[in-house]
C-alpha cells in the first residue's frame, strides 16, 4: 500500500460512514495527517482533497512545505491585507479549508505531479509554521501541555520527578491538592504512564461531575496535578491529542 | 472478569489483564481513596487518555465490587461514549446486582 492509499485510507477511516461509531475532532486527526504528509514530501506534489460533493481544495507542495492552498472561499480569505505568503497560506487553512474539513462527510485525496512548473520564488510555509499557527493564538502554551493545563485549573500543582515546583490557584483547592499529592500522588503518577513522549493525562471524577475533577496531565517529565472545572475536561484532553513539536 | 468484542482481534491476556490492574487501582486503594477526600465525593469514573487510546472504567455504587471498562480510541467523543456506558451500566450487572441497584435508586 502506497502513501497516497495509506491517507486514503485513514481519511475514509475518519470521515466514512462510522453510524455505529462515536467520533469526535475528525477534523484534526486529518489536519495532523496531512502535515505529517506535507513533512514528507520533498519532490512538487499537487494534493487534491474532494468531499462528498465534489467540492476541492488543492495543496501545492514541495520541499515540505506547503507552497499555495486554494479553493472554495479561499481567494477572499488568502488575499485580504496579506502580503506575506506564509500569513495567506495559515488564513485559508484556518478559515475556509478548515470549514471545508468540518462540514465534509467523506473525504478522499489524489495526487500527482503539479501540471505548472513551480516558481522558485514560492516560499510558502512550512510545517513547523504552520503547525505553531493552527495552534493560535492563547493556546500557545500547547507546546508545553503541562503548564496549559495549570492554567485551566481552580487550583494546580506542577511536578518534575515528584517534587512539586510550582503551585496555582486558591488556597482552599491547593489545599486538598497538596494532600492528595502526598497520599495518592505518585500512586496516580504510576498508573497514569509517563514513559512516553507524547502527552498523557488521567481524570477522577464523581458521578456528577458537580464541583470539580481531579486530573494528572504528564509531559516528558513534567506534570501537572489539578482540581478543574468538570466543562474542561474536553479542553484537557485536547491538550494531550494535539500535535506536539519534536523536543530540542 | 474481561470480556472484548468479538469482531475484534483478541488483546493478549496480559493486556487484559494490566487493563484490569489499572482500573482496581484507579477504582480502589489509596489513589481512590485519596481523591474521594480531594474531590470530597465518591469517585465512581476514570479516564486515562494515554498511548493513542482513552481507557474508561465505571463503577455504580449499587455494585462496589464490579467496574465497567471501555477502551476507545483517542478520537472517540468522550462525553458522549460516558453517556452510553453509564446509561449500559446496569443492563450488564448480574439480575441480583440489578434488583439491588434498582431498589437502592427506588429507596426504602
Amino acid at each position: 500500500m502506497g502513501d497516497l492509499d495509506r491517507l486514503n485510507s485513514k481519511l475514509a477511516k475518519l470521515k466514512g460512514k462510522d453510524d455505529g461509531q462515536i467520533r469526535a475532532s475528525a477534523t484534526d486527526s486529518i489536519v495532523s495527517a496531512l502535515l505529517t504528509e506535507i513533512e514528507e514530501t520533498i519532490l512538487p506534489r499537487e494534493m487534491i482533497l474532494t468531499n462528498e460533493s465534489g467540492n476541492r481544495f488543492v495543496l501545492v507542495v514541495a520541499g515540505r512545505r506547503l507552497l499555495a492552498l486554494s479553493g472554495h472561499g479561499a481567494e477572499e480569505e488568502g488575499s485580504e491585507g496579506r502580503e506575506d505568503a506564509a500569513a495567506r497560506i495559515i488564513a485559508v487553512f484556518r478559515g475556509p479549508f478548515r470549514t471545508f474539513l468540518d462540514n465534509a462527510r467523506e473525504i478522499s485525496i489524489d495526487a500527482a505531479r503539479p501540471p505548472n512548473r513551480i516558481d522558485p520564488t514560492m516560499i510558502g510555509c512550512s510545517v513547523e509554521t504552520l503547525t505553531a499557527a493552527l495552534v493560535g493564538p492563547g493556546q500557545a502554551s500547547v507546546a508545553d501541555p503541562v503548564a496549559a493545563a495549570c492554567d485551566l485549573a481552580v487550583a494546580g500543582l506542577r511536578l518534575v520527578g515528584g517534587d512539586v515546583v510550582g503551585r496555582s490557584g486558591d488556597a482552599a483547592h491547593l489545599a486538598r491538592l497538596e494532600q492528595f499529592a502526598g497520599v495518592g500522588g505518585a500512586g496516580l503518577g504510576q498508573l497514569a504512564g509517563d514513559d512516553t513522549d507524547a502527552p498523557c493525562c488521567v481524570f477522577l471524577s464523581d458521578a456528577g461531575r458537580e464541583d470539580a475533577i481531579l486530573a494528572r496531565i504528564a509531559f516528558r517529565g513534567a506534570a501537572a496535578l489539578i482540581l478543574a472545572p468538570p466543562e474542561a475536561r474536553a479542553e484537557l484532553i485536547a491538550l494531550c491529542r494535539e500535535p506536539i513539536p519534536a523536543a530540542g | 472478569m474481561l470480556c472484548s468484542d468479538s469482531d475484534l482481534p483478541a488483546p493478549p491476556q496480559e493486556a487484559l489483564d494490566a487493563l484490569c490492574l489499572r482500573g482496581a487501582r484507579l477504582l480502589s486503594g489509596p489513589v481512590w481513596a485519596a481523591a474521594e477526600v480531594a474531590l470530597a465525593a465518591p469517585v465512581v469514573e476514570a479516564v486515562a487518555l494515554q498511548g493513542g487510546r482513552i481507557e474508561v472504567f465505571l463503577r455504580t455504587p449499587a455494585a462496589p465490587d464490579e467496574a465497567l471498562c471501555g477502551v476507545l480510541e483517542d478520537s472517540a467523543d468522550l462525553e458522549a461514549a460516558l453517556n452510553v456506558l453509564w446509561s449500559g451500566i446496569d443492563a450488564i450487572l448480574p439480575e441480583d446486582t440489578a434488583r439491588t441497584a434498582d431498589a437502592t435508586r427506588r429507596g426504602p
